[in-house]
């Protein structure tokens, strides 16, 4: 790969590299009692440019949250090479934040301190930064409740300090794992125009790159810049698609024709994955269609 | 702001002159049904008191052998009057806080240690069950041969009794931390005091207090053995000297002392739990 060469002396020079590399990734676990390893995604190949807003969007299980925890340095490369601004991921770092699939916030503390926790974490919070967290909180619309503990609040609230706390730390690259997946259908069409208008709003739209993980194929198709289609476990890419819909999008792009258009073309990449497949695909299609949201 | 939002005044995202008398405000019951322990436990107790006496006095009971609470109110009188059940009480209590104060520097260290560090957890595992099921009133002999009959082998033998619940709740606690919050530490690279001062320690707050409130009673039982078996003052070795003397009232007397003491002890966590563990009482 051209990237590989490339990759020791174009360290340091941001637009000589894109952010992320993916050079024939293998990820996955050990398997139990000294059965083979279980294999989440095989032989990724891509890779992702500054400031881009990609959404991974496969069947449940497909292995895109596994391959979401590697980019946070949670999960280990089997074989191949993760690399961000040209070098391997060994661990998680301060340039990541992860918005996490279930809110995961401390009890102990209110929305306020939890949102400042990945900042503290980091050993960089300040008087500077105690006013952007208000000014975050204020963003995502939980001013009145900044004093609350997360167990007064709503699934929909608690996903909101979820993805303050992760902003708080500007981070270059934003992962978020299904955020929305848990919440129901208003709350989740609610919270998705947000990130839209959080995303283009802010600064954030040309700083930082985006990776978002979801099963719904119209959050897939709201949200990103370019949409990766992955297959069935173990994960690989079936289609990569952008989506060259003007910004900035507003709710009612939903209803356009290329919107439909977008769609359909993402289905029918993983409908086509069923045919391919055969007599066992139908699971595959039964765990992402829309009615199925729990899985 | 969340300050102008003080519950109780007035419902949220009402104006005052919106809403009616609301069924489910605060009524003239509130303070009962706030403090219904304390109501309800002090009824109880005075329940009892009662029947003693009744039964005392009819002569269902013999007041010689069970006194009553008339009598044990006037010894009580007495012996605080002269004065004489201050140095027992103090002998006691010393060796209860000492014995306290070691549980909890020992106890919730331990029980960290061992929560963190599987191999060391599995290698004390088997020693922990045995200290913990085996009576420890069964060592008392060696304890004595070791250690004598000083005021340091009483206290050894209360922080005995006492620890081992403190420790196998800390272990529990920082074994079942939820895993979630392990990985919001590590994504936000959270160094190791961080990880420990913001999220071990508060997260395992609820079960290091369970174990600090089975630790004091236990430590309590201890102390009275102890004070039966190896000493010639404290409250367990005054009850059982007026036992032996026939005196009724003031073993009785004796006994609700310590029973008083246990119950602000008890309150005394309660309170603690309540300001720094609200968060997982709330659920």
């Amino acid at each position: 790969m051209p990237e590989t060469m490339k990759a020791p002396t174009a360290v340091g020079d941001p637009l000589a590299t894109p952010h992320i590399e993916i050079d024939h990734l293998y990820l996955g676990y050990p398997g139990k009692r000294r059965s083979a390893p279980v294999i989440a995604c095989r032989d990724l190949n891509f890779t992702i440019g500054r400031g881009e807003f990609v959404v991974l969007v496969g069947p449940s299980g497909c292995g895109k949250t596994t391959f979401l925890e590697a980019l946070a340095g949670l999960a280990q490369a089997g074989a191949g090479e993760l690399r961000i601004d040209g070098r391997p991921v060994t661990g998680p770092g301060r340039d990541r934040s992860l918005v996490f699939q279930s809110p995961s916030l401390f009890p102990w503390r209110d929305v306020y301190g939890n949102v400042i926790f990945g900042y503290q974490a980091q050993g960089r919070f300040d008087d500077a930064a105690k006013e952007r967290a208000k000014a975050i909180i204020e963003m995502v619309g939980l001013s009145d409740v900044a004093h609350r503990r997360p167990q007064e609040l709503s699934g929909g609230m608690k996903q909101r300090v979820n993805l303050a706390r992760a902003l708080l730390t500007e981070p270059r690259l934003l992962l978020l794992d299904e955020p929305f997946g848990a919440l129901d259908a208003q709350t989740r069409e609610v919270l998705q125009d947000e990130l839209v208008r959080i995303w283009q709003e802010s600064a954030m739209g040309g700083s930082t790159t985006a990776v978002f993980v979801t099963h719904d194929v119209r959050e897939a198709v709201l949200l990103a810049d370019r949409v990766i289609v992955f297959s069935k476990s173990p994960g690989c890419v079936l289609e990569d698609i952008l989506i060259d819909l003007p910004r900035p999008r507003v709710s009612e792009v939903r209803r356009s024709q290329s919107f439909t258009q977008y769609e359909e073309r993402i289905l029918a990449a993983l409908y086509g994955r069923r045919q391919q497949a055969g007599s066992s695909g139908d699971a595959t299609a039964a765990a992402w269609s829309p009615e199925n949201k729990a899985g | 702001m969340a300050t102008s939002l003080s519950r109780g005044d007035v419902a949220e995202g009402l104006e005052s002159g919106d809403i009616p008398q609301l069924k489910f405000a605060s009524s003239r019951f509130d303070w009962v049904q706030r403090h219904g322990s304390l109501v309800f436990g002090t009824i109880g107790v005075v329940l009892l008191l009662a029947a003693w006496q009744i039964c005392a006095v009819t002569g269902i009971v013999d007041v010689h052998i069970s006194s009553d609470p008339s009598q044990v109110i006037q010894e009580e009188i007495t012996l605080f009057g002269h004065g004489t059940i201050l140095a027992p009480i103090g002998n006691t209590a010393a060796e209860v806080g000492w014995a306290l104060a070691i549980i909890i520097i020992l106890g919730i260290p331990i029980g960290i240690i061992l929560g963190r560090l599987t191999a060391l957890r599995q290698m004390a595992d088997p020693i922990v069950s045995i200290l913990n099921s085996v009576p420890y009133v069964l060592f008392l002999p060696l304890i004595i041969f070791w250690f004598g009959l000083g005021e340091s082998a009483r206290v050894l033998v209360v922080v005995w009794a006492g620890i081992l619940p403190l420790i196998i709740n800390t272990t529990a606690g920082v074994r079942n931390i939820n895993v979630d919050y392990l990985r919001v530490g590590r994504v936000f690279s959270a160094s190791p005091l961080r990880f420990f001062g913001s999220i071990l320690v508060p997260a395992t707050m609820p079960f290091i207090l369970t174990g600090v409130r089975l630790s004091v009673a236990r430590a309590l039982v201890g102390a009275i053995v102890v004070e039966f078996f190896l000493s010639s003052n404290g409250l367990g070795f005054f009850v059982q000297n007026e036992t032996s003397n026939f005196q009724m009232s003031a073993a009785m007397a004796g006994i609700v002392v310590m029973a008083v003491a246990a119950l602000l002890l008890t309150r005394l966590i309660g309170a603690v739990e309540k300001r720094v563990i609200s968060w997982s009482q709330a659920r």
